[in-house]
């Protein structure tokens, strides 16, 4: 099950900085960063 | 470019859901069943300024505390002695709270002999008795650790006092629980044991209503209040030491 | 146009992947473990958790229990801290067992971490701090991890929509946390959630190793009012708990007794009073940090244990009379010095009550002193 989770996480992750390559905007390429950290370090199973 | 705002704000907001959700919980800050019961034994604290005695968390004015850290035991309406103790003694509770085990630990640490320790002693044993102390103090967790319920408690307790008013055997009623062993439930069991009792034994904070000191006067018996319930050896020690 | 959208994206990228290095660092700190003080003379072995429960090995929560033997047949007592880890006055008396205790007669384990895992997080969103220090005359520091009530997630993803183990305990709904809760699964599950299988290698520690009484260190708010400074006993352990709590309240201490509840389900006196044949024990301090209703929690919360909001409502009555919130606070030192109380005066409780099994214990530091100095004198140093 915990593969199963990471791999949403993993899932949500590419899909955030796919959107926040696209963006154009810097204020909401900036909001999509912050949402990548903690997919990140969840990823890694640092937090 | 609204939409596409709206939904990477969504999705920031599931992310962020998902990871602190499960990052903690609905950690309750006691690690026991929040229901719990009216309380254990509460002595109070030694050489503490807000300790018994002390006017500001006395809850009615009109009593005066008798015991402090200097003078610990205080003994009124009378003297009870050994002569008054006559054996086999038997030690009960009406209301299963811990201060009945606590009483138990006090009997041997003075080391008195030859006693009976049943707390859910029945009415009927109470004939075998020339001496029964009854720790008064109602806990539902010992209620249930004893597998009895309030009713059945309360109506234990009804048949006690039915079984030694008549009788020869003396009682001594203890409340050594302090004020935390006050409550509706504990009171229930006072108000039915104080009228039986030859000896009254109580934690002076559990009295700050004068409910014990009332009871003693008005039935004419002795009573010994404690500063806390480790002063219960003096008087144990008079009565059942070894 | 292009390569300034290139430039600012791996602009961005290379600020998120700063604050994850950044943030990462001080997760990864937190997860380090804490170097414990080893060179107690007295410790005849070591034994591993996952000597009991296999699913263990390599986890983190494959922990040390520290044996002293006497050499003495007798008694045999297990004493623990860091169920949870936030309630630092457990730990700290396991600590003070581990580089102090002589065992006279019988045997005592001591474990320090019962949830490992619990001490490489914090609780979000509470602002807590990881980590508290204590300054030894000889210059040396001695750090302490503190963490969180529950297994870490990391370790223990994701938790279950509802689950009902041996415990009895049904988690559903708002309680599911609880299981990475370890004091809510005793007796355990051997190939359950981390978590369980932590719970049931201690039940199969005190079944192989025939434990003949434990006691779980743990601290409460002070609002709640029927824990603090007491001892709750499963009813097999009645006579012990009784002895050792009027022994500690001649000699001063305020201690308090309670049964454990009948349904008090995955909580260790219950869980494992009902299941072994160990008498089991649990004894709660004061600590502010475990309420409700406290300040920021910072290191000094932790140790000096004061409180202004609690002060203020213990003063308008709120807590009864139950004990005090002085205005010098619950000290740790005055904490740990009341769970090494309440363990010694159970270890002396058990050898009177059983004289078969005789077990004692010397080498612990005088309580008062403790309070007196501090727990930076009593901590041994590092070097």
């Amino acid at each position: 099950m915990l593969y199963i989770y990471l791999a949403i996480v993993l899932f949500l992750l590419v899909f955030i900085v796919w959107n926040m390559i696209q963006e154009k905007n810097v204020l909401l390429q900036i909001d999509a960063a912050l949402v990548v950290v903690p997919l990140v370090l969840r990823l890694l199973l640092i937090k | 470019m609204k939409k596409k705002f709206a939904a990477l704000l969504a999705l920031a907001l599931v992310a962020s859901v998902a990871l602190t959700a499960c990052g903690g919980g609905s950690a309750p800050a006691a690690s026991t069943p929040a229901a719990g019961p009216t309380g254990t034994n509460g002595g109070t604290m030694p050489g503490t300024s807000q300790a018994v005695g002390d006017a500001s968390i006395n809850t009615n004015s009109d009593y005066t505390f008798r015991t402090s850290d200097s003078n610990r035991v205080v003994t009124e309406n009378g003297t009870f002695t050994k002569d008054n103790v006559p054996g086999p003694v038997l030690v009960t509770s009406v209301g299963q709270s811990a201060d009945v085990s606590m009483l138990d630990a006090l009997m041997k640490k003075v080391g008195a002999a030859d006693y009976t320790f049943n707390s859910t002693a029945a009415a009927d044993e109470m004939a075998n008795y020339g001496t029964i102390i009854i720790a008064c103090g109602a806990s539902s967790k010992g209620l249930g650790a004893a597998g009895i319920s309030q009713e059945d408690e309360l109506a234990r307790a009804q048949a006690i006092v039915d079984a030694v008013k008549d009788s020869d055997a003396t009682v001594i009623v203890a409340h050594l629980g302090g004020a935390s062993r006050r409550g509706a439930l504990s009171d229930q069991f006072n108000n039915m044991m104080l009228p039986c009792a030859d000896y009254i034994m109580v934690v002076e904070d559990g009295n700050d209503d004068g409910l014990f000191t009332d009871a003693a006067t008005d039935n004419g018996v002795p009573i010994t209040l404690i500063y806390s319930i480790a002063d219960a050896v003096t008087p144990l020690t008079e009565l059942f030491g070894a | 146009m292009k390569n300034n959208q290139l430039i600012r994206n791996v602009a961005v990228l290379l600020v998120a992947a700063l604050i994850c290095v950044v943030a990462g660092s001080a997760f990864w700190e937190q997860q380090q473990p804490d170097v414990l003080y080893t060179g107690n003379p007295n410790i005849t072995g070591v034994l591993k958790l996952s000597d009991y429960n296999a699913n263990l090995k390599g986890t983190i929560n494959d922990v040390d229990i520290y044996v002293f033997d006497s050499g003495v047949p007798g008694g045999k007592a297990f004493i623990y801290g860091g169920t949870h880890t936030n309630e630092v006055g457990s730990m700290l008396n396991a600590v003070t067992y581990l580089e102090n205790a002589k065992c006279e007669a019988g045997t005592i384990y001591v474990m320090v971490h019962a949830n490992n895992s619990g001490y490489t997080h914090t609780q979000p969103l509470r602002g807590q701090i990881g980590k508290m220090t204590f300054d030894l005359p000889d210059g040396t520091v001695r750090e302490f991890h503190v963490g969180t009530r529950l297994t870490n997630p990391i370790h223990q993803w994701p938790d279950p929509n509802y689950r009902f183990n041996p415990s009895g305990r049904e988690l559903k709904h708002d309680e599911l946390a609880e299981i990475r809760n370890l004091n809510r699964n005793h007796p355990g599950v051997q190939d359950g959630y981390l978590t369980e299988q932590t719970c049931w290698a201690i039940y199969n520690f005190i079944n192989t190793e025939g434990i003949d009484f434990i006691l779980d260190g743990h601290e409460a708010g002070a609002e709640s009012t029927t824990l603090v400074n007491t001892l709750v006993v499963h009813e097999n352990a009645v006579p012990l708990g009784s002895t050792a709590v009027m022994n500690c309240v001649i000699n001063n201490l305020p201690m308090r007794l309670e049964f454990s509840g009948q349904t008090s389900y995955g909580l260790s006196h219950r869980g494992l009073g009902d299941n072994t044949n160990a008498l089991c024990t649990l004894f709660e301090s004061c600590n502010p940090v475990m309420g409700g209703y406290h300040e920021k929690i910072d290191e000094a919360l932790f140790k000096d244990g004061i409180s202004g909001n609690y002060r203020a409502m213990w003063e308008a009555g709120l807590f009864g009379n139950n004990y005090e919130i002085p205005e010098e606070g619950w000290p740790i030192e005055k904490r740990t010095a009341y769970h090494m109380s309440i363990s010694k005066e159970l270890i002396n409780a058990f050898d009177t009550l059983y004289p078969d099994k005789p077990i004692k214990v010397s080498g612990l530091p005088d309580a008062n002193e403790m309070i007196e100095k501090g727990l930076e004198y009593t901590l041994k140093s590092l070097g």
